[in-house]
């Protein structure tokens, strides 16, 4: 009862500060979830979990304070304890471990001191590459300790030193690292751009899939859905996938890849670049629900497909990268659904809608006004009838309310320039300050220019 | 008497149609100087015997003679007139004037038209009339700004008769009186264009400045929300809006039609009107800096929050009153539930009362109405007064539900050919308007100069250029000199 209502206690809030809550149990567990990433992304993930799923919170947070522990960043396992304190108070993780906290705060100062000092030692030397390199290492103990701020700073600095495209290509992948952390997409997209533009014979092929998907990601984020579709089905399945395991797993390119590709390409081209295509296959082979959805709507047969990706819903909610972008997608995905299915008619009845994507008995008939207000669906809904009503455009119609208003504006543009012309060479215009005075010096000018 | 008589009676000559314009001119100038030399005996008999005097002229073939003579009347400190005497004949020769004839004593008609529109001579009804008929006589296209369409725009608005004027205040105006005009042909010559024959110079117009113009247009506009014709208001604040400017200048006038326009707007087409392409910049930032809570509002009203529309509204309160668009404000409201319906039909082709009763909300309290019997009454006003194109019908559950009808506004061919003729009408007639204008304006100081200097550069950079063809050029200039030479 105690630890219900701990939740229940935790989840408001959360929900008061804006989070998303899933109260269904998606199809993973939290261990085996969490084993596919590496990295520093790994916490964030748990912590997503926790303050979003009902059912997997606790096992969450609790992974999310090892895994705080297990770092160095101190500002970390503050967040997962206020959050699991919160949650589960009775859990042993619930305790603060203040030892621990003080003696990595004197360690982590200790060393940003030692790396200053050192990296100081390297400027007076002027050294160049003793130089990047100090940066590279206070940046990176500045981004293990959570200084993200400052860890971009100092991977910036990098840059100032730099002597050949690996370098570069360094300093630009930590800098997308940080930025991906702090959700800073403008700046995740303008680094990845550094890398792809870069001339890198040997280890171009290698790095393909890292620079599509961090680009997918960052366009993603920024809610560009075709840009992040096209990313993501470029990602060259047959490089090294190692490099982006800090980032996401093949299931989660096949999943970002294949709704967005539902969500923002026509028929024509999710057979061809999405099912047809050999190296986006490797990843839907591991997601055999989207392999499944797309061709489902590709054959028509909708509600088959939407119920399919409502399965897929809870846990698209709990990933990092796809949980704010959830609703819009999956929204557009179904509006794409009721458009295509109207197409082939000019009218259906409004059951028949309800038959195919109703859902929980409630009527498609708002959400259906709400598709044509914002101009998705050229309808109307004929409420007496319970019918949809293709609107048909009558071209001869349109044509003549066209010429007529192109007539009657050119009209009125035409008297109106006229009329302008005419004021001004009345010299008639109003002009700036005082009036009174204006006047009086304006018709003093007029008078000494027509004297003139 | 008899001197005066025959003074009076000799114009206009009655020497049949075959006088020139020359001779036209030289015998009206004639007579206008035998008039000023009347002795002052003469003009006393006028004051003594003034319904005698008017008797002698006619005043539809001797305009100029009539105007004297009643300018004299009219300027008397004393009368020997009867009223209601003087009035018809200030009536018969506004509605009889010879147009051409005027134009040697326009100030006395100015004079007359002032009196008539300010000295509460005639009952409001009576003066608007005979005024808008006088203005037409002299400008049948009605297409030429004068100072007295403002005195008549601003007498109509404010004894509340504007009807007899809308024949004027509905003309689209696109000449105004030009300060500087220099006319070299004679004023009796019927080629003459507008701009030359009311002029300053003739005195058939005041001085004319851009505060004239605007108010003009501001007057007009209010006159038509008066009227509840919220198209042509907006479109008439529109023109206040858009008006030219120089320097960066912007007039306390536009700033106030701005706003006005804004709610006009709203009611004309339901959503926020977009500024006219050649609005200047500077104005627009006036206007966006002046206005911000009537665009909040303005921008709500599209939506459906209804909370927050009425709520932006009551929040303002003050400063609607200040600028005197309180009642323009609940016009807005009132129409707000409406234009709500109206946007129905994009989605409905038919839709329940329960349905709207659901959807909209009224624009003054932020509430749905409370029950569907007032929904149906208000789209039954709605279709009365012929906002919507709609009926109400029965459901099979004895449900009532709005249907929507189409919105063409022609049902046939012809009335199509119609209209599309009346549009290529106007634009033809527009053209011609535009020829004149180039017209006057080619032969306009400002761009002699323009095309002079413009020759010039050419010329100078022929010259720079220093090419063969201008070294030949140069040759047969000077050719041409000694041959001449």
């Amino acid at each position: 009862m105690g630890a219900s209502s701990d939740l229940l206690a935790f989840f408001s809030r959360m929900k008061s500060q804006g989070a998303i809550i899933v109260e269904d149990l998606p199809k993973f567990d939290v261990e085996s979830y969490i084993g596919n990433y590496q990295g520093r992304t790994r916490f964030d993930r748990l912590m997503l979990i926790g303050e979003s799923s009902v059912p997997l919170c606790v096992d969450a947070l609790k992974a999310a304070v090892v895994e705080a522990k297990n770092g160095r960043d101190v500002g970390r396992y503050r967040a997962a304890w206020e959050y699991i304190r919160v949650a589960a108070p009775n859990e042993p993780e619930a305790k603060r471990d203040d030892a621990w906290i003080e003696s990595t705060e004197t360690a982590n100062k200790a060393e940003t001191t030692r790396l200053e000092v050192e990296l100081k030692g390297y400027r007076n030397n002027l050294i160049k590459e003793s130089i990047r390199m100090g940066n590279e290492d206070i940046g990176t103990h500045l981004e293990e300790i959570g200084q993200l701020k400052e860890a971009a700073e100092a991977y910036g600095r990098m840059r100032h030193d730099v002597s050949s495209t690996k370098h570069i290509l360094d300093c630009a992948q930590h800098l997308v690292s940080v930025a991906l952390q702090r959700r800073d997409w403008v700046s995740v997209i303008s680094n990845v751009n550094k890398i792809s533009g870069l001339q890198v014979a040997d280890s171009e092929k290698n790095l393909q899939p890292y620079v599509k998907a961090v680009l997918g990601i960052g366009q993603l984020g920024m809610g560009k859905y075709h840009e992040a579709a096209a990313s993501f089905l470029q990602i060259n399945s047959n490089g090294s996938l190692a490099s982006f395991q800090g980032l996401a797993t093949p299931n989660d390119i096949a999943i970002y890849g294949g709704l967005l590709a539902l969500a923002t390409m026509d028929r024509n081209d999710l057979q061809t670049k999405v099912l047809d295509s050999s190296t986006f296959r490797t990843f839907l082979e591991h997601e055999p629900h989207v392999r499944k959805a797309i061709s489902l709507f590709i054959n028509g047969r909708y509600s088959n497909c939407l119920s399919i990706l409502d399965a897929l819903q809870t846990d698209c909610l709990l990933d990092l990268y796809m949980q704010k972008h959830v609703e819009t997608i999956f929204n557009r995905i179904r509006r794409k659904c009721i458009i295509q299915y109207f197409i082939p008619f000019s009218c259906v009845t409004l059951q028949s809608l309800d038959e195919a994507f109703g859902r929980g008995g409630n009527s498609i008939e708002d959400e259906l006004a709400s598709m044509i207000r914002d101009g998705a669906l050229s309808a109307r809904i004929d409420s007496k009838s319970k019918l949809l009503v293709a609107v048909s455009a009558d071209p001869r119609a349109q044509m003549q309310a066209k010429a007529l208003e192109v007539a009657r504006k050119y009209e009125q543009e035409a008297k109106e320039r006229l009329r302008r012309i005419n004021v001004i060479a009345s010299g008639l215009e109003v002009v700036r300050g005082k009036k009174q005075m204006d006047e009086h010096w304006f018709e003093g000018e007029r008078a000494s220019s027509i004297a003139g | 008497m008899e001197h005066l008589s025959s003074v009076l009676k000799s114009y206009p000559p009655a020497s049949g149609s075959s006088t020139s314009i020359k001779q036209q001119d030289e015998q009206t100038r004639v007579y206008l100087s035998a008039l000023a030399k009347l002795t002052s005996s003469s003009k006393k008999l006028i004051l003594e015997q003034p319904e005698a005097v008017l008797k002698l002229i006619d005043p539809a073939k001797n305009s100029i003679g009539y105007l004297f003579v009643l300018n004299t009347l009219v300027n008397a400190t004393e009368l020997r007139i009867g009223r209601s005497s003087l009035l018809d004949a200030i009536i018969v020769i506004l509605l009889s004037f010879d147009p051409i004839q005027v134009r040697y004593v326009g100030n006395l008609l100015l004079h007359l038209l002032e009196a008539v529109g300010t000295a509460k001579l005639f009952p409001p009804r009576v003066a608007v009339e005979v005024l808008a008929a006088a203005m037409l006589r002299l400008d049948p296209n009605g297409s030429m700004f004068t100072s007295t369409h403002l005195l008549l725009a601003n007498y109509a608005y404010e004894t509340d008769c504007v009807e007899p004027a809308l024949k004027v205040l509905e003309r689209d105006i696109t000449t105004y009186p030009i300060v500087t005009q220099k006319e070299q042909r004679l004023y009796c010559d019927p080629e003459l264009p507008l701009t030359s024959t009311i002029s300053v110079q003739t005195g058939l117009t005041a001085p004319v400045k851009a505060a004239t113009v605007l108010e003009y247009d501001f007057v007009r506009g209010l006159i038509y929300m008066s009227r509840r014709e919220w198209t042509k208001a907006r479109k008439a604040l529109e023109r206040v809006i858009a008006y030219p400017t120089k320097d960066k200048g912007v007039s306390k006038i536009m700033v106030d039609a701005h706003k006005k326009w804004l709610l006009v707007g709203l009611l004309s087409d339901g959503e926020v009107p977009s500024f006219p392409g050649y609005t200047s910049a500077a104005a627009k930032s006036a206007y966006n800096a002046t206005a911000s809570s009537y665009r909040d509002v303005a921008a709500l009203f599209g939506t459906t929050n209804a909370v927050e529309f009425v709520g932006g509204i009551r929040s303002n309160a003050s400063i609607w009153l200040e600028d005197g668009n309180k009642s323009l404000i609940q016009e807005v409201q009132v129409a707000y539930q409406k234009w709500q319906i109206l946007n129905l039909r994009r989605i409905y082709r038919e839709v329940s009362m329960h349905k709207i009763q659901e959807f909209t909300s009224s624009g003054e309290t932020g509430e749905p109405l409370a029950n569907p019997q007032q929904v149906v009454s208000l789209v039954q006003r709605m279709i009365e007064n012929k906002t919507l194109k709609g009926e109400i019908t029965v459901g099979p559950e004895g449900e009532n539900f709005l249907t929507f009808q189409d919105e063409q506004e022609w049902s046939s061919e012809k009335d199509f050919a119609r209209e599309i003729a009346q549009a290529h009408h106007n634009i033809d007639m527009l053209s011609q308007e535009y020829k004149a204008s180039n017209e006057r304006l080619s032969g306009h100081r400002d761009y002699v100069r323009h095309v002079i200097r413009e020759q010039k550069r050419v010329d100078k950079d022929d010259s720079d250029a220093g090419g063969f063809d201008a070294q030949i050029e140069d040759e047969d200039l000077m050719n041409d000199i000694v041959h001449h030479g």
